[in-house]
């Protein structure tokens, strides 16, 4: 008999037939696995029978409120702004801004935002690199744009929230920025994990030259 | 003609519900078995309305897809096992460690004897820390087979797994609960070690 049967049978032996049962306990003598299982669903059994956890109230309508309030998840395209881990990568026509640690939080304050020149209709590869102590299991990424800078492919959205693995060491997070006027404007990335929440925020400024790709459309 | 199209347009225009409304028929009526599951996966129950929160935050961008199910039940609590087990850590830290941090008011208490009370509360104390060693696939299969009571075939078509897949990882996360559990019960009085 298998120890999935076995223990099937022990677990539920009021619809057993006697042979079955006696061939259960014969296997049960001899195997400490099931023995373990057995215990196993005791304890789980009494956790089925005790009190039943109780809904918050109005855990919907805290969830609804959330719901209809949140923005929308862009997981597939928003995964493709990761372009991975070690700071080796080149990235064509783009720049790159310094290393940032995640935690533990730098205890003196940065001097100033990065700082990015854009032009009305200019796309540009802005890489960030996320400098992490540990393997983040399930971080969330926060994107959130002001002013006039928008991200190409993201026509509208002014803000992209999506979850994702980060590697220890240093992830480069690549951002496809685009002028959308002249007002310049600000990029801000929120990191969060568990309890642990982290913003870095990119300035951008506007160029007074205009872009050679002024006909591409975001 | 037209008086009527427009008369049409306006009632219809009236009983028409906003996404809010629609979305409320459709998943409103889970919301219990979505908590209720959601706190045997992360035995914490801040954390259970966390997990529930986010499985109605999907359900709402996905409100149209929902709209056509015969029975948004299954779809929710896929999403809700694929939430928990994809981001098992960031729903595990608040976990119950001892029977202190459970909210009186989480629970309906059937009022047993103060004995009992105290044998509960040591066996769901053993409980809480084995669990925190198991995987969470190992969590999430005891949690809704063993605990919540779903059939093979439903956990089958929650986590689109194999029914021999699911026998043998339902058996070892027994066995390992199981042992855990072993190692944390003091030997019983007059018993050789």
């Amino acid at each position: 008999m298998k120890c999935e049967e076995a223990v099937e049978i022990l677990r539920a032996t009021e619809h057993a037939g006697v042979l079955p049962l006696q061939a259960a306990r014969a296997h049960l003598e001899g195997c400490a696995d099931c023995a373990a299982a057995l215990r196993a669903v005791s304890a789980l059994r009494t956790e089925h029978l005790g009190p039943a956890p109780k809904t918050p109230a109005q855990g919907f309508a805290r969830a609804l409120e959330h719901a209809t309030h949140a923005p929308r998840v862009e997981t597939r395209r928003a995964r493709g702004f990761w372009l991975g881990t070690g700071v080796g990568g080149a990235i064509a026509a783009g720049i790159a801004i310094a290393i940032a640690a995640l935690w533990p939080q730098p205890t003196t304050a940065p001097i100033g935002n990065p700082e990015v020149q854009l032009a009305v209709n200019e796309v540009r590869a802005v890489s960030m690199s996320l400098d992490s102590p540990e393997a983040l299991e399930g971080a969330e990424i926060h994107i959130v744009l002001t002013g006039g800078v928008g991200l190409q492919g993201f026509a509208g959205q002014r803000e992209l929230r999506w979850m994702t693995d980060l590697d220890r060491g240093v992830n480069q997070l690549t951002l496809p920025l685009v002028g959308l006027d002249a007002s310049g404007g600000q990029v801000t990335v929120e990191v969060y994990h568990g309890t642990k929440q982290r913003t870095f925020v990119i300035d951008v400024q506007p160029t007074g030259r205009p872009s050679a790709r002024a006909g591409e459309t975001v | 003609m037209v008086v009527r199209s427009l008369r049409d347009r306006e009632a219809s225009s009236t009983i028409a519900a906003s996404a809010p409304q629609r979305f409320a028929v459709l998943v409103e009526p889970h919301y219990d078995t979505m908590y209720r599951v959601a706190y045997r996966l992360t035995r914490s129950a801040p954390d259970a309305e966390d997990l529930a929160q986010e499985v109605c935050v999907r359900a709402y961008a996905h409100l149209a897809e929902i709209e056509v199910l015969e029975q948004p039940r299954g779809w929710l609590l896929r999403v809700l096992y694929r939430l928990f087990v994809d981001s098992v850590r960031r729903y595990e830290r608040k976990h119950v460690g001892s029977i202190d941090d459970v909210d009186e008011d989480v629970l309906a208490y059937e009022g047993p004897s103060p004995v009992e009370e105290a044998e509960r509360a040591l066996e769901r104390r053993r409980l809480d820390r084995a669990w925190r060693h198991l995987d969470n696939d190992q969590r999430a299969l005891l949690a809704l087979h063993d605990v919540e009571g779903y059939s093979l075939a439903e956990l089958m078509q929650l986590t689109g797994l194999k029914e021999g897949t699911l026998k043998s990882r339902l058996h070892r996360a027994r066995v390992r609960l199981g042992r855990l559990l072993q190692r944390d019960t003091p030997p019983a009085p007059g018993a050789r070690s």
